[in-house]
Formats: structure tokens, sequence, C-alpha cells
């Protein structure tokens, strides 16, 4: 009787493997909606974001001030400020959100971010090193911070990013030679941010009252110093990076259930952490060197996810990208409302979001 | 068939850890790696699974060497159950699916789901299939992780300490898991052990390992009292109990 019915319907699966299966198509669809549910999440603090500010603007205004048809007001309102910033904080809640999220992969640490593994302090001293050292060398640089503006932001920008991957070179060149443990990589990552902080603090003794200014100024992060090429700069390094680490989605998997495992399943276990590492690191770096210290999405954003959707990178991946663009978001939001018409530092407003969001986490175990 | 021919390895210049090591893995056998603690079981595993190098000698997989082999194609022929893997936030229907990773291009086929919805059926973890990891007890974890390595569906099984932290009852399960794709499959199956009755219970094969060397191999007829002495410095009485050899420590 039992044979008759399996004939009946596929010779292959049992009815009760049936059943199985459908609990599990119905499980995929839940993990489908919250991600449809947090995109339109990005969706809606995006159009809040892009309305408010000095003037408040309807989403219709929005909407033909994005196309130009709006008054020229409205038209350079939303071209020229708000969407550029929204879009900047878009793909950098992206980038530092998967980078972030690839770091605890393949090292399976959860503490595991640009900020813990030192490539956000290696930015900060790359950009120490561009206003106080180099900033004499640029013609017209030196003096010409006014206070609190960098000579030239694309030096900035390009010594950031050789501090950052300089931090990432350093980690990966000594965990290949001593054939480190995750664990000893992200230890490493700590004394790394030490040394780097250590170099920014002795590069600033020695500096000028404007140049310090200055690369405090640039340390608290700024969302709307992006240039256009800049930002395309990031969504591209963002696109390929998202590409990337969800192409590894299955080989994050078998690393997060064990080593041992993964090799058994033909990860190349070391390969998949290098590249990841590296392709990370790289992410993150270029959104640090164009929009200076983001603290905490990275950490976060992955953290959330994880407790919401559990540890399956295919759906991880994307749905940390998607809450790393709404923290972002709404921690932009919050610098520009909190003290208006002043405008907050983002750095500190992602840590004074994120880091109670942490505790909590941590209170609620962040095993899981 | 795996086999491995005069296999050496050391992780220290001076410090051989095995000198000598030969053996088949034959369609339907089961074979229980037995020796003391630091003998270099899981490290004969590490090279039967192509995870290592050995540094003398070499594996053959169907005839063909297996350091040439890439990762995938290994992992098609030979499923691996590592001593230690994570409980984390995956479900156990991904984490057997997890095992169809060598067989997949980019994304898991209907096959492929298919084929884990039928063994967790078969091993009675239809019920758990949206469980995660970290809520399973050591006995369904374990039995899980031979899920995955199930639906691998290799004609070789290796197996490092399988029944580590599992109650009796949960050993003799798990091995008769194991067995049950031994016998009825023809799988050839290798597992690293420490309990000698449960070795001799479920495997037919019995490989000692001694100061480098294999120093007994064959059927339950190589497991004596005197080769207990020589390998673990016991005392034990073999019996016959059922028609199965079973040793009564002394």
């Amino acid at each position: 009787m039992q044979e008759e019915k399996l004939s009946e319907r596929d010779p292959r699966i049992a009815p009760d493997a049936r059943e199985v299966q459908r609990a599990y198509g119905g499980y995929i669809r839940h993990k489908h909606a919250v991600l449809v549910g947090l995109a339109a999440v990005v969706i809606v603090l995006a159009m809040v974001s892009l309305s408010i500010g000095s003037f408040s603007l309807s989403p219709a205004d929005i909407a033909a001030g994005a196309f130009g048809r709006a008054d020229p007001q409205t038209n350079a309102v939303i071209q020229n400020i708000r969407l550029p910033r929204v879009l900047t904080a878009v793909v950098a809640g992206i980038a530092l959100a998967l980078a972030g999220c690839a770091y605890q992969a393949t090292l399976r640490n959860p503490l595991a971010s640009a900020s813990t593994l030192g490539i956000a302090q290696g930015a900060a001293f790359g950009a120490s090193v561009a206003i106080i050292v180099f900033a004499g060398l640029v013609p017209g640089g030196s003096a010409a911070y006014e206070g609190v503006s960098a000579g030239d932001p694309f030096i900035t920008a390009l010594c950031a990013f050789a501090g950052a991957m300089l931090s990432t070179a350093i980690i990966l060149a000594l965990s290949r030679f001593r054939q480190m443990t995750p664990e000893a990589i992200v230890l490493l990552g700590v004394a790394l941010s030490a040394l780097f902080t250590a170099g920014t603090t002795l590069v600033q003794y020695f500096a000028e009252d404007s140049q310090v200014a200055a690369v405090v100024f640039w340390t608290f992060g700024d969302l709307g110093r992006v240039t256009r090429v800049q930002l395309a700069i990031m969504a591209a390094v963002a696109a390929a990076s998202a590409a990337f680490f969800f192409w590894n989605r299955w080989s994050y998997n078998a690393i997060e259930s064990g080593e041992g495992l993964a090799h058994g399943l033909g990860v190349s276990v070391d390969g998949v952490r290098l590249s990841s590492m590296v392709v990370a690191s790289a992410a993150a770096s270029t959104v640090i060197a164009f929009c200076g210290i983001v603290n905490f999405v990275g950490l976060v954003a992955p953290h959330i996810m994880r407790r919401l959707l559990g540890a399956d990178y295919r759906y991880l991946l994307p749905a940390s990208a998607l809450a790393g663009a709404a923290v972002l978001l709404a921690a932009d939001m919050l610098c520009h409302v909190v003290v208006a018409p002043l405008i907050l530092p983002i750095s500190a407003i992602t840590s004074i979001v994120g880091a109670p969001l942490f505790i909590w986490l941590l209170f609620r175990g962040v095993s899981r | 068939m795996l086999e491995a021919r005069n296999l050496a390895f050391s992780f220290k210049r001076n410090r051989p850890l095995l000198t000598d090591v030969s053996l088949q893995v034959q369609p339907g056998t089961f074979t229980a790696v037995l020796g003391r603690n630091g003998c270099g079981k899981s490290t004969l595993l590490s090279l039967l699974t192509g995870a290592r190098r050995p540094q003398g000698g070499e594996v053959l997989l169907d005839g063909a060497p297996l350091a040439q082999m890439d990762r995938r194609q290994r992992a098609r022929k030979i499923a691996f159950v590592a001593q230690h893997s994570h409980g984390n936030r995956l479900t156990v229907f991904d984490s057997v699916l997890l095992g169809r990773r060598p067989f997949m291009d980019s994304a898991p086929t209907a096959e492929d789901r298919a084929i884990v919805a039928q063994v967790l059926d078969e091993l009675g973890l239809g019920g758990y299939a949206l469980r995660y990891m970290d809520e399973l007890s050591g006995g369904e974890y374990q039995t899980v992780v031979l899920a995955r390595a199930f639906v691998q569906r290799t004609e070789t099984l290796l197996l490092d300490e399988p029944t580590n932290n599992l109650d009796p009852a949960n050993q003799q399960e798990v091995m008769a898991l194991v067995a049950r794709q031994v016998r009825d499959r023809g799988v050839g199956a290798v597992a690293v052990m420490h309990d000698l009755n449960l070795a001799l219970r479920h495997c037919d094969r019995f490989l000692f390992l001694k100061d480098g060397l294999v120093d007994a191999y064959g059927g339950p007829e190589a497991v004596t009292a005197d080769q207990v002495r020589r390998i673990y410095g016991i005392e034990v009485e073999m019996i016959e109990r059922n028609g199965r050899k079973v040793a009564i420590p002394q």
C-alpha cells in the first residue's frame, strides 16, 4: 500500500519527506518575506530622510526633485544635498555591514569588524598622516585647513585607504606566517588597533592645533562630504563585494559549522578566509576613506539579523546589508534633527545607537 | 575504493607520528582505527580525506592519487565526520543541505532538497527539520551530523570519534546508523574509536596503531587480550557473547 502511494507520486520521496520539504518551503518563504520587509524599511527611512531638513518635502516633491522636474530650489536640495547623502548612507551601510558579516563568518568570531580588527584605526592613522605630514607637500595645502577642513580630500582618502589596507596586510601576513587561529587573528587586530591609535596620537602630538582639528573632524565621519565620483566608487566596491560574499555563502555556512567539516565538504578554508578578509577590508576601507570613521554598523547589523534570521548566510548577508543601510539612515537622520540646524558627527551617533544595542544583544546571548 | 600506501607524516621534523601505515577501505566494510591518545589516529584520517598531505607514501582513490584531485571531487567521493563541529543558528535542514555543497553549482537543486528530506525522514529527523542546531541534544546533534555525511552519497565515510560525549544508548544508535549504511549501501567506513566493545559490536575490521606503525590489522581475530595489552597496557579477558567478542577489563 505504502509502495503504491510512493510510485503514484515521486518514487524517490516518501510522503513524510514531502512534508519535510513543504515545511522547509514555508520556512524559506518566511525568510524572503523578512528580506522584503527589511527592504521596505530601508525605502521608508530613505524617503523620510529625503523629506526632512531645513524645509520639508512631500514624497511627490522628492520624486519630482530626483528627476529634476520640481522647482529649482527643490531640485537643487534633492539632487545636490539630500539624495547623495541618503545614497551614501545606504551604500556605506551595506558595505560596512557586509564586511562585518564576512569578518564574523570567516573568523568565527562575533566581535570581528573593521573597528575591532584595527582597520578603522589604520584608516584614521593614514588620514592623520595625510592631513598633518603630507598637507605641507600639497600645493596650497598646509595652512589651508581653515581650522577644520582637510587640504586635499583625495590624498586624505588615499592615505586612509592605504592605512586600512596596511592594517589588513599586517594581519593577513602574520596570520599566514604563523598559521594563526581565528581567535588569535582577532587578538592581533586588537593589538594593531592600539598600535595605530598610538601612532595617530603621536602624529597629532607634533601637529599644529588646526591640523589636529582637521584630523578630529575627519574622524567624526560625514556622509555629506562624499562626492558623486566617490559615491560611484563606493557603490561599485560594495556591489562587487556583495557579489563575492554571496557567491561564498555556502562556504561561510560550512566554516561556521566547523573547519574540519568545511574541509571535508571541499571548502578551501584558508583560501576563503584570506580572500574574504581582503574583499571585506577593501569594502570597509573604501567607505572609511571617503566617509571617515563610522562605528558599530559593521558589528551590530549582522548581530541583529543573526538573532532575527539565524546564521544562514544565504539570508544573513542580504539582511545584514539592509540592516546596515537602515541603521546608517536612521543615525544620519538623528544627526540632522537632534540639534538642528547643527549636524552631529555620524561616528558618535552610530556609537550612541549601536553601543546600547550591542550591550542589549550581549545580555540576550550573543552566541545566538 | 580508498587505499593508503606506506603513509608517513610528522608535525615536527625529528618526531615522526606515522612512519609506515597502509590500509584498504573495501566497500561494505567498517574499519575501527584504535590506539592510544596521540598515536596519530585523527592525523591518519586527515591524510585519508586529503586535508593533509603525507610526507611519504600516497593515498589512492579508485586507483588515482588523491592529491591530484580537487577538493570538490574528493568531497563527492569521501564524506568526513569531524571530531569537532559547532552547534549554530542553522536549521537542521540547512545544516544537512550543506552535505550537498560538493554537488552544487551556486545553489541547491530540487534534487538536493529531496535527498535531504529523504535522509532526514530515514533517520527519524523529519520533525527536527526546522529546529536550530544549537537547540539539539548531543544525540540528536550527532545524528544530524551523520545525516549531513549520508546526503553526500559517497562510497567512503570517514568518522573521527563519532560517539564522543554521547551516552551509551546514543553511542549504539550512531554506530548502528553507520553500520546500516555499510550493510545496505555498500559504503566503506572508517571510524577512529576508543571504545573497544563498541567497535567489536559494529565494525568488522580493526586497525591498531602504535609507534607510527600498524601494529595489527584484520577481522575480529586481530582483537586479542595480548593485543589490547600491547596497545593500551591494560589487562582484559576476551569472551564470546551471542557470537561476538567482548572485552572484559580485569
